[in-house]
C-alpha cells in the first residue's frame, strides 16, 4: 500500500526534476485526501473517443481501482459493463499528446499499469511527462475469444432422384445420413459461400411442414457447411448465434429473451457493450439496433455474425392481435435490414404458412390492418 | 429472400433407397428389442407413412403423413428408442406419438394462417386441400396467394397422369377437417392470454 501523504510530498522526496510538471498539475487541480489526490486524465475504452476523466484516490490508484472508477462513471460504464476487467489492459501513455488527441507513434509509446503498482509510481518509474498536465489512459477491452467452429460437413452427390428428377445430395450426421435435394442444396451452398454479387442471399427462410428437416438444417447442416467453407478459403471467424424462440410465447418476451441471448453471446465473446432493455416492447423496439450492435462489434473483432433463428412461428402464432404478429414480423424484417452487411441470417419455424403470410402483408410503415 | 422449401417427397424409388440407409443406420446404433429391429424393415415404415390419396372418386382424404426422409428418421428414432415390449405395441406407440405432434403442432399453425385469410381464399385453400390445385385453377388465384401455397405444396400425378398441386402432408388433413366448402372456419378458440387455437 502507498502511504497516505499527500502526493506533492511524495514527488518532492522521489521524483527527478523534469517531472515537476505534474506536481504542479496534481497540487492545483484538487484538495487534498488522506488517500492521495484526484488526477486529470485523458481517457480512452478500446476504439472510443478521448475523453477527460478525473481519477479519485489518485494517490493510491491502481489499475483495478481505475477501471472500478470508470466502471462507475456514466461515460465510460455502458462499454465496461459486465467485462472481465482483470482481463483488460490499462496503458499510459509515455510522453502524451502534442495535438488534440494522441497520435499513432505518441500510441505506441504507452507504459502497462500493472498488478499493484499506483498511478505515481508508474509516473515515476517510466519517467512519464503528462501534457497539459493531464496523463493520457487508454483502456483495451479484452480480446474477442470466438467459439471453435463446428465439425466441417461434406456433402457428396448420390444417383437417388428426387421428385423434379434431379440428384440427392447426401452428408453423415451424428444422427445419420441426412438427405437434400439437388435444388434446396444448390441454394444452401449459395447462402454458404456467400458471394458478395448475391446480396439476396444473405437472407435465408427454410419452409415447409412440421418434420420435414428444417432444424437440422439449420442447427447442424448450416453450420457445417459454412464450417467447411471457411476451412477452404478462409475469410472472417464465424460466430453463430442460435436462438428458438419457445412456443406460446408472445412477441414481447420472445424479442426479450432474444436481446438476453444475444448479450449474452456478447459477453461469451469479449464484445459487450450491449445495453439490454429491460421490459418486452422496448426489446422488441431494440432488437434491430441490439442485433446490429451484435454483428458490428462482431465484425469490428474480426468476426461474421451468423444469425441461425429457429420456431420463427412460435411469437407470431402466440401473438395476441394480428397487428402484433405483424408488427414481430416486421421487427424480422429490420433486423434483416440492418445487419444484412455484416451478418447472414437464417430462419425457420414449423409450419411457416401464417409466417409467411405475415412476413407478406407487413405494410411498409408497420401498420396492419387484417385481411378479414 | 431465399427460401428452401422442405418437406417433398421423394419419388418410390429414391424413397425406399433412402429409407434404407435411415433405417440401417438406427438398426446399427439403438438398442431396441431385437424384434422391433426385425419388424421395422424400410418397406414397413415406407408402408406405415406412404399417403393414401384417393382422388378417383368423392371427396379425398388427404393423409397425415408421407415417406418424406425427415418422418421416416423421425418414425425410426422414435420406434428406436424402445427398450422394451412387444414389437407391435412399440409401432403403434411411435405412431400415435408422432401424429400427435403432427396435429398438435399443425393445428395452431393452421387456424391461425385461416384467420388471417379472407373467405374466398379460405374457400380455395379448402379445394387444395381436398382436390388438389389444376394448373387451370392455379392460374386464376393472385401471384402471392399461389406463390405462398406452392411453399406448402408438391405435385402429385393421378392415375391419367394429370399433375396437380397437394398440401404437404399434415396439411391437407388438418385444414380440410377445419373449413367447410362455404370457407367457414368450422372451430377455433382463444386462450386466456388471446392466442388462438384449434377446437
Amino acid at each position: 500500500m502507498l502511504p497516505s501523504a499527500p502526493l506533492a510530498l511524495l514527488l518532492r522526496d522521489s521524483c527527478p526534476q523534469h517531472v515537476l510538471p505534474i506536481r504542479t498539475v496534481f497540487s492545483s487541480t484538487a484538495e487534498t485526501t488522506s488517500s492521495g489526490l484526484p488526477l486529470e486524465a485523458v481517457v480512452r475504452v478500446n476504439g472510443g473517443q478521448w475523453n477527460p476523466f478525473v481519477v479519485p484516490r489518485s494517490g493510491a490508484a491502481t489499475r483495478g481501482t481505475l477501471l472500478e472508477a470508470l466502471v462507475n462513471s456514466k461515460l465510460f460504464g455502458v462499454k465496461l459493463r459486465d467485462v472481465a476487467l482483470d482481463e483488460c489492459k490499462t496503458l499510459v501513455l509515455q510522453s502524451g499528446a502534442t495535438g488534440k488527441k494522441p497520435t499513432a507513434e505518441e500510441e505506441a509509446s504507452a507504459v502497462e499499469l500493472e498488478g499493484a503498482e499506483t498511478l505515481e509510481q508508474l509516473v515515476t518509474n517510466a519517467n512519464i511527462t503528462p501534457t497539459n498536465g493531464q496523463l493520457w489512459i487508454r483502456v483495451l477491452l479484452p480480446t474477442a475469444v470466438f467459439p471453435p467452429l463446428p465439425m466441417p460437413i461434406h456433402f457428396k452427390k448420390t444417383s437417388l432422384r428426387d421428385a423434379t428428377g434431379e440428384c440427392f445430395h447426401v452428408a453423415d450426421l451424428s444422427g445419420g445420413p441426412f438427405f437434400l435435394e439437388d435444388l434446396n442444396y444448390q441454394k444452401l451452398v449459395a447462402w454458404a459461400l456467400d458471394h458478395p454479387a448475391l446480396d439476396q442471399y444473405r437472407f435465408l427462410a427454410l419452409t415447409g411442414p412440421i418434420k420435414s428437416g428444417k432444424p437440422a438444417i439449420l442447427t447442424r447442416v448450416l453450420p457445417g457447411m459454412l464450417a467447411a467453407q471457411h476451412a477452404v478459403a478462409g475469410g472472417p471467424k464465424l460466430v453463430f448465434f442460435h436462438f428458438a424462440f419457445l412456443l406460446n410465447e408472445g412477441p414481447e418476451e420472445a424479442a426479450l429473451s432474444m436481446a438476453d441471448s444475444a448479450a449474452a453471446l456478447a459477453r461469451r465473446c469479449g464484445v459487450t457493450e450491449i445495453v439490454i432493455p429491460t421490459t418486452g416492447n422496448v426489446a422488441r423496439a431494440a432488437l434491430p439496433r441490439i442485433m446490429e450492435e451484435l454483428a458490428s462489434r462482431i465484425s469490428d473483432a474480426g468476426g461474421e455474425l451468423i444469425i441461425l433463428l429457429d420456431e420463427v412461428q412460435a411469437p407470431i402464432l402466440a401473438a395476441p392481435t394480428p397487428a402484433a404478429a405483424a408488427l414481430f414480423a416486421s421487427t424480422l424484417k429490420q433486423i434483416n435490414s440492418i445487419c444484412r452487411h455484416n451478418a447472414r441470417i437464417a430462419i425457420t419455424g414449423s409450419g411457416m404458412l401464417s409466417l409467411l403470410n405475415t412476413l407478406r402483408t407487413v405494410p411498409p410503415n408497420g401498420m396492419h390492418y387484417g385481411t378479414q | 429472400m431465399t427460401r428452401v422449401h422442405l418437406g417433398a417427397t421423394p419419388p418410390p424409388a429414391s424413397a425406399l433407397a433412402i429409407a434404407t440407409d435411415i433405417i440401417n443406420f438406427r438398426a446399427r446404433t439403438s438398442k431396441c428389442p431385437a424384434a422391433v429391429v426385425e419388424l421395422v424393415t424400410p418397406a414397413y415404415v415406407l408402408q406405415l407413412l406412404d399417403p393414401k390419396i384417393d382422388i378417383s372418386s368423392g371427396p379425398a382424404r388427404p393423409p397425415m403423413t408421407a415417406p418424406r426422409p425427415a418422418l421416416v428418421a423421425h418414425l425410426a428414432e422414435l420406434m428406436g428408442g424402445a427398450k422394451v415390449g412387444p414389437a407391435p405395441s412399440i409401432v403403434a406407440v411411435a405412431i400415435q406419438s408422432l401424429l400427435h405432434k403432427l396435429k398438435s403442432e399443425a393445428d395452431v399453425d393452421a387456424t391461425v394462417a385461416l384467420a388471417h385469410l379472407d373467405r374466398s381464399k379460405r374457400q380455395d385453400i379448402y379445394s387444395l386441400a381436398t382436390r388438389g390445385l389444376s394448373p387451370a385453377v392455379a392460374s386464376s388465384l393472385s401471384q402471392d396467394f399461389a406463390q405462398l401455397l406452392q411453399t406448402m405444396c408438391q405435385p402429385v400425378n393421378d392415375s391419367d397422369g394429370n399433375g396437380k398441386m397437394y398440401l404437404l402432408p399434415p396439411y391437407g388433413a388438418i385444414i380440410s377437417a377445419m373449413l367447410n366448402v362455404q370457407g367457414t372456419v368450422l372451430g377455433q378458440s382463444r386462450d386466456r392470454r388471446g392466442h388462438v387455437s384449434a377446437c
